[in-house]
């Protein structure tokens, strides 16, 4: 299933979208050691620097994927006025 | 009769605030709200755990389990218990959810909070959530070094929302509440009654009716969660985006901590004498509970001014009497939320100063 990211920057009214089409998979673990404790077998990390989303293993921690994020700001209309 | 007995009725009782307190049987009785809609509630008061030790869940009485964890009983606001582990390993509390919030239409979930430190390792950490440990997830409230976000699972598309540039800090409570509407595609994120994040989503979130594929609640079901403090969770069968304010103390979930009601009886005459001793309720288990406390006030005046601490009926008692045409009598409740309080009718003795008449020797008076 496809998963979306929002990352929203609340103090800069910026928001940061991303959206992965498919699970990405960790080469260096079988997916049944995934079963236990966690339904998630990758996990997504804000890197602000590159304005980037990492998608890491959730059990080995490697790097899988790495997408550049959509910015839009508050001149966009997209931010709530409110926040 | 020594002295008149005044009846203390409740149909001009100032409630405040008015939304936690509500007069009933014309007159006769306040009683505490139960808080709307609230459909689950854990304190984490009980004292210190073994590993596997059953955590109770106030609302419905229900258990949960702990996973190696230590619910320690340290001070809290000064008060009762929390949420922590600082054992290594894994560890956590998991309830069955209550049957109003499987596959809900809207949901607020908040709790207290504190964390001893911000670093996750860039790892994501769930704080409460219905996605671990389960075949179908719902919805995980977590953080990610030092940032805050909901996880939701629809039919079409998993969601991450998480804040960027949250400033927390450590060793602070905070209020963290988090809810959705699918009738409006709304999900929102509450700091300290502040909204962090409100964002839409599609799809409807997914749920299962099968126990065996059911998420259990998940209460700081991980490792890295060491980090954490927990208290005061609180699941709502409701949804709303309005900035609050937050109850003001882990230990009490009513916006304003201590609700109070007060009443106040006019004698009819100037100088009244108050006979505290003979204060009364027809049902003082609250009282003796220490669920209802009180102060009071006598003047000859109808403003009542309050001050001093909060006594119980049988301090009140052995104050003796009070002067004045008007007694105030302040009510507060105090509830962690379990426990719905109920103010009695009561009655007080009166005097009037009038009636207290010295008796004089009899003046002769020479008849000529």
């Amino acid at each position: 299933m496809p998963r979306k990211f929002v990352f929203i920057d609340q103090k800069n009214r910026i928001k940061y979208f991303a959206q992965l089409e498919k699970e990405p998979l960790c080469p260096n673990c079988p997916s049944r050691a995934f079963r236990a404790f966690s339904s998630q077998k990758f996990q997504g990390k804000f890197n602000f620097e590159r304005s980037s989303l990492e998608i890491f293993c959730s059990r080995c921690g490697s790097l899988l994927v790495e997408i550049p994020l959509e910015k839009i700001g508050a001149e966009d209309g997209l931010f709530r006025e409110d926040y | 009769m020594a002295y008149l007995e005044k009846i203390i009725r409740y149909n001009q009782a100032e409630l405040m605030p008015a939304e936690e307190l509500e007069i009933i049987e014309n007159g006769s009785k306040i009683q505490l709200k139960p808080l709307n809609n609230l459909v689950f509630l854990c304190h984490f008061d009980q004292p210190r755990q073994d590993i596997m030790g059953p955590v109770k869940e106030e609302l419905s009485g229900k258990l949960g389990f702990g996973i190696g964890a230590v619910l320690a009983n340290q001070a809290k606001f000064g008060t009762t218990g929390l949420l922590h582990y600082a054992s290594s390993g894994a560890g956590g509390v998991v309830f069955s959810p209550p049957q109003e919030i499987i596959s809900p239409n809207q949901l607020m979930i908040d709790f207290w909070i504190k964390f001893s430190s911000l670093d996750t390792g860039g790892e994501k950490r769930y704080l409460v959530d219905r996605a671990q440990s389960g075949n179908i997830p719902s919805w995980g409230i977590f953080i990610q070094d030092g940032e805050l976000g909901i996880d939701l699972w629809t039919d079409v598309l998993t969601y991450t929302f998480q804040t960027v540039g949250l400033s927390l800090t450590t060793g602070q409570w905070y209020h963290l509440r988090a809810g959705f509407d699918q009738s409006i595609d709304q999900v929102v994120l509450f700091l300290d009654g502040s909204r962090i994040l409100e964002e839409n989503f599609s799809g409807v979130i997914m749920d299962s009716s099968q126990v065996q594929d059911m998420c259990p609640i998940n209460c700081l079901l991980s490792e890295v969660n060491q980090i954490v403090y927990l208290d005061e969770l609180r699941i709502f069968n409701f949804f709303t985006n309005q900035e609050f304010t937050p109850p003001s103390q882990a230990t009490s979930p009513y916006s304003s901590n201590q609700p109070k009601a007060v009443v106040s009886l006019d004698s009819g005459f100037s100088q009244a004498n108050w006979l505290l001793n003979t204060l009364n309720f027809t049902d003082e288990t609250d009282f003796e509970a220490g669920g209802i406390k009180l102060r009071l006030n006598a003047s000859e005046n109808s403003t009542p001014e309050f001050s001093g601490e909060l006594l119980t009926l049988s301090q009140v008692r052995a104050l003796g009497s009070l002067n004045g045409r008007y007694l105030h009598l302040e009510f507060t409740f105090i509830s962690d939320g379990n426990v719905q309080r109920i103010l009695p009718v009561g009655w007080v003795g009166i005097k009037p100063q009038n009636l207290v008449i010295s008796r004089r020797a009899p003046e002769i008076i020479r008849r000529y």
